[in-house]
């Protein structure tokens, strides 16, 4: 099971791995062409106004010596202020696009996991009928429809058409996080979460899909069966956890995609959600912004990384994490 | 002087009543190539207290038989007629056809009094169960027991199969035990309702012959300790040999002769038995080259017509390729589904078996 040399052991790797990300991103963010002074004072701007900001910013410090100020401000959580949004602290920008981010991701994980595993899991044990062609319908169409398109068609027929839902989900951040308001909110997000959810559970419930086929022809589960247990108890805990196994794997890596999802799908509704906030940063050059989003985004992944491992080892337990 | 005394309960098995009774018992497979015609009419019975070996080459239906007779066969599998009567079923105070018996019905019988001994005992534990997990699970459905008795019988059957002591092997996972220890579990799990039939569809081949042995002499022991029957199928003539009173051979998808283990092996009447015989290599034979059955195991999508083994015999003539030989009782308590049985019969006098 878990101990805490292994935890450790994960630290110390995340660290290498942030370093990696942050010399990368950097690289990438700093050599692409385009000046956020520039930017920000508009293109008649004159020079000597833009030579100030730069100053005022740092950037015409040596690229080495940016690298640096950037990571040690960013350890100390001295993440500055927004390029863009001149006068606003990075920290306070993220802290209010975060929950959003999050909330919707969160329900859109559960849409996906409620509605994937019981669908993959009866479709594999009723082969070849109409629930297992169903299911085989729904995650070909839900993995080849794109997020922006299913999204487009989710505005204009459950907001325009049917009037059930706004198309931008006017809610303070604050009550997203607070009980009731995690569950009330729902159906404000409801489109969102179902437009970004539907790739993740048609990806999931083919996964269960074929990972349950293989466990159902496992001797364990003739056994189970012969044993006279009742089918419940044989599909139910027999199949279903070694099913799970490599679902499990599954959901994460595709966690990491939702996130990629976000871009698009806060595009297309309008939301002022951390992927709107990245795409805005490219174009605008938000240096700070980029840069915390980055480490910030990298940590959500490693942690994201950790907790699967761990629960791979809860399901399986030939898994020793070591 | 054990010798004799082993013979002498043979002899009054013989007499014992008939706990299971496989009639005409048909089961095709339906698959996407076409259908496999698996059994054509198994006939069998197993007598109280007896083992009885079901023996034949790989793929003639030794595990179609005991998973039709179960309701074990896989989606494509389906019995299409014949009878399997079951006459101890703790639940019903009548016999039952297995063949024909609601689900829910027969599966209060799959677990506690018929038990199933899978082949491999490394895929046939969940691995991510406990092995105390694992056990409880049969015991305590089958029986008004409590948690703990449960744990306490658990303890006991580890015991009995020689895993002492207990405690060490209780709290493990199948991936810590070695393949023996987890065939000594799946035997605890078999007499762990104390059932009337236990059936062993080939339960040491996955062993190394020197634990084979050793679950064997296990196997004996406890079948006899527990006046339980056990079905037996193998491939291997010397398992057989070995520890069973009466023998079915099959053939693809027949058993085509069925005696007491001596007369399968001094008097065999089928010329197929007759060829299996001679082909087991002996210390006397060794200066001559490995007598075989010539031709291979049939094509079950496209049977032979008649009697399914005539392409392979050398007693065939036309009558082999239009009927399927009755089966019939050449001497008693002995059956054979051939022609030529007499011929047979004359011809292995000529052989020294």
């Amino acid at each position: 099971m878990v101990n805490k040399e292994y935890i450790l052991k994960r630290l110390g790797l995340a660290v290498l791995v942030m370093f990696g990300v942050y010399t990368i991103g950097f690289t990438l963010t700093f050599v692409a062409p385009g000046n956020p002074a520039q930017a920000a004072l508009g293109q008649k701007a004159n020079k000597e106004a833009v030579e100030a900001l730069e100053e005022q910013w740092g950037l015409n410090e040596p690229l080495p010596v940016q690298y640096k100020n950037y990571l040690i401000n960013f350890i100390n959580l001295d993440w500055g202020e927004s390029f863009r949004y001149r006068g606003e602290s990075v920290t306070g920008i993220l802290a209010s696009r975060y929950p959003k981010t999050m909330y919707y991701a969160v329900w859109s994980l559960v849409f996906a996991i409620v509605m994937s595993i019981p669908l993959g899991l009866i479709a594999a044990y009723k082969q070849n009928t109409w629930v297992d062609n169903l299911s085989v319908l729904v995650s070909q169409v839900g993995i080849s429809i794109p997020n922006f398109w299913l999204g487009m068609l989710i505005i204009a027929i459950l907001a325009v058409w049917l009037d059930l839902i706004s198309v931008v989900p006017d809610v303070p951040t604050g009550s997203l996080w607070s009980f009731p308001g995690f569950f009330t909110h729902v159906t404000d997000y409801f489109g969102i979460i179902i437009t970004l959810g539907t790739a993740l559970m048609a990806r999931n419930t083919r996964m269960t899909r074929s990972s349950t086929l293989d466990v159902l022809s496992e001797e364990y589960i003739t056994m189970a069966r012969a044993k006279g247990l009742k089918e419940r108890t044989v599909v139910l805990k027999h199949a279903l956890r070694n099913a799970l196994i490599p679902v499990v794997t599954s959901i994460g890596f595709n966690l990491l995609l939702l996130f990629g999802g976000a871009v698009v799908v806060e595009t297309v509704f309008g939301l002022n959600g951390i992927g709107k906030l990245y795409i805005d940063s490219i174009i605008r050059r938000d240096y700070p912004i980029i840069i915390a989003l980055l480490l910030t985004y990298t940590i959500g992944v490693v942690f994201v990384n950790l907790i699967i491992d761990i629960s791979y080892s809860v399901i399986d337990p030939r898994v020793q994490l070591r | 002087m054990k010798a004799v005394e082993e013979k002498k309960t043979s002899t009054e098995r013989d007499k014992k009543e008939t706990i299971l009774s496989v009639r005409n018992l048909v089961t095709k497979f339906y698959t996407e190539e076409g259908v496999v015609e698996a059994l054509e009419g198994i006939n069998f019975e197993v007598k109280k207290g007896e083992i009885y070996s079901l023996v034949g080459e790989t793929g003639c239906g030794k595990s179609v038989t005991v998973k039709s007779i179960l309701g074990l066969l896989e989606r494509t599998g389906k019995v299409e007629s014949g009878e399997a009567i079951f006459y101890r079923s703790s639940t019903l105070d009548r016999p039952v056809d297995l063949l024909s018996i609601k689900e829910s019905r027969i599966r209060k019988i799959r677990g506690k009094d018929i038990t199933y001994i899978p082949q491999d005992p490394s895929s046939s534990l969940n691995p991510v169960y406990t092995i105390k997990n694992q056990l409880l699970e049969i015991i305590r459905p089958h029986s008004d027991i409590s948690k703990k008795e449960a744990l306490e019988k658990a303890k006991e059957l580890l015991e009995e199969v020689d895993l002492a002591p207990p405690e060490n092997y209780l709290s493990k996972y199948p991936f810590q035990l070695s393949g023996g220890q987890k065939q000594r579990i799946i035997i605890a799990m078999a007499l762990a309702t104390e059932p009337s039939l236990i059936i062993a569809d080939e339960p040491s081949t996955a062993l190394d012959v020197t634990v084979e042995a050793k679950v064997l002499d296990l196997m004996e022991e406890l079948i006899a300790s527990h006046d339980t029957s056990l079905i037996l199928i193998t491939h291997n003539l010397g398992v057989v040999a070995q520890i069973s009173d009466r023998i079915g051979i099959m053939y693809a998808g027949r058993v085509i002769e069925v005696a007491s283990t001596e007369n399968i092996f001094y008097k065999p009447y089928h010329p197929y038995t007759f060829g299996l015989l001679k082909s087991v290599p002996s210390i006397k034979k060794r200066e001559k080259e490995l007598d075989f059955v010539k031709g291979l195991v049939p094509d079950l999508y496209d049977p032979p017509s008649g009697c399914r083994f005539h392409p392979r015999c050398e007693y065939q003539t036309d009558v082999c390729k239009e009927k399927k030989p009755p089966y019939e009782e050449v001497e008693p308590g002995h059956n054979v589904a051939c022609y030529y049985s007499k011929e047979v019969k004359k011809d292995r006098r000529e052989e020294d078996l």
